[in-house]
């Protein structure tokens, strides 16, 4: 078992970045939008058939496939943005509408892939050439490589959007403080729904690489995905981007390391007690709640 | 509101106008009626008691008239769990993703005991009872969180719950194949065993809403902090209310075990129950005693229709229903009358 350790620990990192990429789209989008995006994992999920479909049925390259992922998704998102996001903002409970709001849009997602696609379980098949990499005693899948080097390189570059460019001032200042951002004259509307359709697409790309790492998916796989992500952000605090993306590693090694020593079923187990522990000893996560006025 | 002014006046009664304000503020000024009754008409009172008799009613005859009890012992099902999950989103507050926890809880309750012990079954129900408050005991700590973590960590605990009974050990629980009532096979007994649960629970939020501990609650879910200042025990009121909604939910997982004779830990901890739910009981409108009902009746017929006719497209439609509602009557078809216009204030409620 303990010579399995530093193999599962890297496998932990890497489902973990991916936890993170998943839960820090949801996290801008809360954050920014105060919407909670229930039918977030059911995107990933229709980001994975897109891979499939790219892969599989048609033998295109996965990197293709991140692009169209990213554009349909985030076409999705224009689309919802557009349709009802006003209105939610509007209604008298955001949160509690939104949620209920995205579970209706969860359940015509996988209702949608369930018609087009069948319930069957798919797998991306596409052949990496070598398979896999062997670095001393630990052998990593190419598949695995490709994904955790994407998954940093998008996390790097949405933090460095929101981190060193004006556009990410603007957004983490909608994060904070809508209406004092209203008032320095900032078009709210442009910038919200740029950011929740560019968030939306980070969801499809984050969905082509769960079908690169995860071995099978099918329709309803989606709330398992939305569940990890909720957690995952609300473990380093909503609405917080750093906090999302440790929140993610820290439930990817800990899902990991039980998954070896106490076997899978239990992995899963003690990622929510994780949470629940620690939503108990800290209510807002482990990197408090982004401040805004409600 | 402004645009609801004129509408107002033409009404043209001073209590349609205070009807506008909120319900607090109206009452101070009006001394004269006793905060517990309000402006509820008593006639909307006696006309709500009498439709609910019918329904009741009707329900106790439907075994008389046909043999396919599924569609209505279901109906009776989903108005208990659409009641019960309002006494904690609409009454107190707290949205329970996981509400199914208590659900599975109950069935799995009566499924040990009546099963595996050979229990009298007036025993499993009983025990499925005070298992459901057992559990919202445990899960009472989270009571401290509030909004969309709340709900999250309900869920979770619901899928925590979940994967734990299906690793208790198989003689005692069943695994992950679950348990079959081979002992107890009477579904007339149990359609009217849940007949009387969700007439039971729909009376229970009607004597409480009308009442002053209903007030209370209101009070508690609308402003806590202010209603800890005029001395009420928040916790203690939320904690009551919290258990209760458990124990109406247990009985119906114990219910619905016994009548569908099968339970396992995939069908009694889905998660689209708690779903069904809250959606029911969001559409009808939260906080309100109509609401819950209705959503459950209406929603029952329509999953009825659909399921029957498009068997794929029934999900995508019950999402579509959701999507629609929350975003045009975001406090469900009750609230959005009341919203509408004051004077629906003396007849819904």
């Amino acid at each position: 078992m303990t010579a399995l350790l530093p193999q599962v620990l890297i496998n932990g990192l890497i489902v973990g970045a991916i936890y993170g990429l998943l839960g820090l789209s949801l996290t801008i989008v809360y954050g920014a939008m105060r919407v909670a995006n229930l039918a977030h994992g059911d995107l990933v999920v229709a980001g994975s058939f897109i891979a499939f479909v790219m892969t599989t049925q048609q033998g295109q390259s996965p990197m293709l496939s991140m692009l169209v992922a990213f554009i349909g998704v985030a076409a999705i998102g224009g689309l919802i943005y557009s349709l009802a996001l006003r209105r939610l903002q509007n209604s008298p409970e955001p949160e509690i509408a939104s949620f209920l709001f995205f579970y209706g849009v969860s359940l015509m997602t996988g209702a949608a892939l369930l018609f087009i696609f069948g319930a069957d379980t798919r797998s991306v098949l596409f052949q990496f050439d070598p398979i896999s990499f062997r670095f001393a005693d630990v052998i990593v899948s190419h598949a695995r490589i490709l994904a955790l080097a994407i998954g940093i390189a998008i996390v790097a570059g949405i933090f460095f959007v929101l981190y060193r460019t004006i556009y990410g001032k603007a957004l983490r200042a909608a994060i904070m403080n809508r209406e004092a951002l209203l008032v320095v004259g900032v078009n709210i509307d442009r910038l919200s729904l740029v950011a929740f359709a560019v968030s939306f697409g980070v969801i499809g790309l984050t969905g082509v690489l769960i079908g690169l790492v995860f071995p099978a998916f099918h329709p309803f796989s989606g709330l398992e995905f939305t569940i990890i992500a909720f957690i995952v952000v609300v473990l380093g605090g909503l609405g917080h981007p750093v906090g999302a993306v440790v929140g993610g590693i820290i439930f990817g090694l800990c899902e990991q390391v039980t998954a070896l020593y106490l076997g899978q079923s239990l992995g899963m187990i003690v990622g929510f007690l994780v949470l629940i522990v620690i939503i108990l000893i800290k209510p807002d996560g482990l990197f408090g709640r982004a401040s805004w006025n409600a | 509101m402004v645009e609801r002014r004129p509408k107002t006046s033409m009404a043209g009664q001073s209590k349609a106008q205070s009807g506008d304000m909120t319900e607090t503020s109206a009452q101070t000024s009006d001394p004269g009626a006793s905060p517990s009754r309000r402006r509820i008409s008593k006639i909307a009172i006696r006309v709500w008691i009498v439709l609910v008799g019918v329904l009741f009613l009707s329900g106790a005859v439907v075994p008389l008239a046909t043999d396919s009890l599924s569609f209505w012992f279901y109906m009776f099902q989903w108005i208990a769990l659409a009641v019960g999950l309002n006494l904690a989103a609409g009454m107190i507050g707290y949205l329970p993703f996981g509400y199914v926890a208590f659900f599975g809880s109950g069935a799995y309750a009566t499924g040990i005991l009546v099963q595996i012990y050979a229990a009298p079954l007036w025993v499993g129900i009983v025990g499925a009872a005070l298992v459901g408050a057992l559990v919202s005991l445990l899960f009472a700590p989270t009571l401290r969180l509030r909004g969309i973590f709340f709900s999250i960590v309900s869920m979770s605990l619901a899928i925590v719950m979940q994967h734990l009974v299906s690793l208790l050990p198989s003689e005692f629980a069943g695994g992950s194949a679950g348990i079959t009532f081979a002992r107890e096979q009477r579904p007339q007994l149990y359609y009217y065993c849940m007949v009387v649960v969700a007439m039971l629970a729909v009376l229970a939020m009607t004597v409480l809403v009308l009442s002053r501990q209903g007030l209370m609650l209101k009070a508690i879910r609308d402003d806590p902090d202010v209603a800890r200042v005029i001395g009420l025990n928040v916790s203690a009121w939320r904690l009551a209310a919290w258990i209760g909604a458990a124990v109406i939910a247990a009985l119906c997982g114990s219910l619905e075990g016994l009548y569908s004779s099968i339970i396992d830990p995939h069908a009694s901890f889905n998660i689209l129950i708690s779903a069904k739910a809250v959606i029911y009981a969001a559409i009808g409108g939260f906080g309100t005693v109509m609401g819950p009902v209705l959503g459950a009746v209406g929603m029952s017929v329509i999953d009825e229709i659909v399921w029957s006719r498009f068997p794929i497209a029934n999900l995508f439609v019950l999402g579509a229903i959701v999507a629609v509602v929350t975003l045009y009557m975001p406090r469900g078809v009750v609230g959005a009358m009341l919203k509408k216009s004051p004077r629906f204030r003396r007849w819904l409620f």
